[in-house]
């Protein structure tokens, strides 16, 4: 029996995997065109930087974990943070990633060590970079905020999601000089973001990072499915609206079911 | 099948998940909260792998008498006391609660202070306006600050209609702009997780 009240999500939930998976057939035969994301061209720049000047690279997945609804964001920081290692595995730069959730840590670990395998680095690979802090969000806080003004790091990356501690993170970045790039699906954290870092990946700009870092075919098709499934939401949202103002209330009663 | 494993594991598992929140069967809950148990338990494992690699992280600090090694050393006391009084004397006990009503909060609080000055330092570089963008983030952001203040509200009366304005339609419709597409977004990717499309968190790329 279908719980009441949840029914149109299921269906937008179907609609939505429907989409996706015709995104990834269609990208079989013609790969999507998928728009430049700065902040994510920015990181390469930002490894490089930090190369340059003989300096650390710092990462953080964010202070979530992986059995809450924002678990999409800590996997999609965790591909950022695989990205990230591999170029510091290829250039020989120092890497050090803060997570929070003891839960995270064992992905965090193997993603970082995987990239440096890809890169024939696996001697490189010190378990020093991935770093557990904590859960409690201020003593992770206080560890990141520690962690980028002791190795004076030239790249700072912030990814996934994080509440009032984003704000302290950005400050401590531009206090030492470094780059800052962030990347949240917080709308509350984002502005503070966007006012205090170089480059910010907005909502699900984040999400896609996957797609867009590793160019596979079937992510890439995902993100084209993703598209269509917002145009079908905002067909809805516009059709919604019209009929409100008309007074009448189809699409509301249909949602709310 | 090392792959293949989890990945079958993930798409059984999550769609249990899926099938709890929006269908009401009565088996469907208990398993969900058999599998919630197991969570708790697999969380358990992965605390212990984290709290030896920050053990192993601080020791190795101390013996190589690295800067902050007294930080470290506090770190670790402070670790296994908490452990230990959590442990053996209970979660109640004086000792377990010292560490929170003496050290956690008041660290917390004074953390969450210092959120105030990091606000007004990333604003003032933000509220510059270099460019068109940059100038109505200034505008705007001055004229809610103005609004908010109670003296704003008396000098200009007609200043919070304005901002009131601002913040429910133009601030709002971005908001839920971003937030429609991270929840299709958030969609897409468990969704190519638990279908084992996206295997980068089992290592690189799908193959």
């Amino acid at each position: 029996m279908l719980i009441e009240g949840r029914v149109a999500g299921l269906v937008f939930t179907l609609i939505t995997i429907g989409t996706m998976l015709y995104g990834i057939n269609k990208a079989k035969s013609k790969l999507p065109n998928v728009r430049r994301i700065a902040g994510l061209e920015a990181i390469d720049e930002a490894v490089g930087r930090a190369t340059e000047m003989g300096k650390a690279v710092f990462c953080t997945p964010g202070w979530a974990d992986i059995t809450t609804s924002t678990a999409g964001a800590t996997f999609a920081a965790l591909d950022i943070v695989g990205h990230i290692a591999r170029l510091t595995a290829r250039y020989d730069t120092r890497l050090v990633v803060a997570v929070s959730y003891p839960n995270v840590y064992p992905l965090a670990e193997q993603t970082v060590q995987q990239a440096y395998l890809v890169e024939g680095k696996r001697e490189k690979y010190d378990q020093d970079m991935v770093r557990f802090t904590s859960s409690e969000q201020y003593a992770y806080a206080a560890a990141v905020l520690g962690m980028i003004q002791r190795e004076k790091v030239a790249a700072c990356v912030f990814v996934g999601q994080f509440a009032s501690e984003a704000v302290d993170f950005a400050e401590a970045a531009v206090a030492v000089g470094s780059i800052a790039i962030a990347g949240t699906t917080s709308t509350y954290q984002l502005p503070f973001f966007a006012a205090a870092c170089d480059y910010t990946l907005i909502g699900e700009e984040l999400l896609t990072a996957g797609a867009y870092i590793s160019k596979d075919t079937a992510r890439l098709g995902s993100v084209h499915g993703q598209d269509l499934a917002k145009l079908i939401a905002f067909g809805v949202m516009l059709l919604g609206a019209i009929l409100c103002t008309l007074n009448i209330n189809v699409v509301v009663d249909l949602l709310s079911k | 099948m090392k792959r293949e494993a989890p990945i079958v594991l993930a798409g059984i598992v999550g769609l249990i998940q899926i099938l709890e929140h929006f269908f009401d069967f009565e088996a469907i809950a208990a398993v969900t909260v058999e599998l919630q148990n197991w969570v708790i338990i697999v969380s358990a494992f992965s605390l212990a792998l984290a709290a030896i690699n920050l053990a192993i992280n601080h020791t190795q600090k101390i013996s190589a008498k690295k800067a902050g090694a007294f930080d470290s050393a506090l770190l670790l006391i402070t670790m296994v006391f908490t452990a230990v009084a959590g442990i053996f004397w209970g979660m109640e006990s004086s000792g377990f609660k010292f560490v929170f009503n003496a050290i956690i909060d008041p660290a917390a609080s004074a953390f969450y202070a210092m959120a105030a000055f990091h606000v007004a330092s990333a604003a003032y570089r933000a509220f510059r306006a270099h460019n068109a963008h940059a100038a109505a983030l200034l505008i705007t952001g001055v004229m809610l600050m103005i609004a908010k203040a109670p003296i704003g509200e008396a000098w200009f009366p007609w200043m919070p209609t304005i901002t009131n304005w601002i913040m429910s339609v133009l601030n709002l419709a971005g908001v839920r702009g971003i937030m429609i597409s991270s929840a299709i977004g958030m969609i897409c990717v468990s969704a190519r997780i638990l279908l084992g499309i996206d295997r980068s968190h089992l290592g690189l790329g799908r193959d």
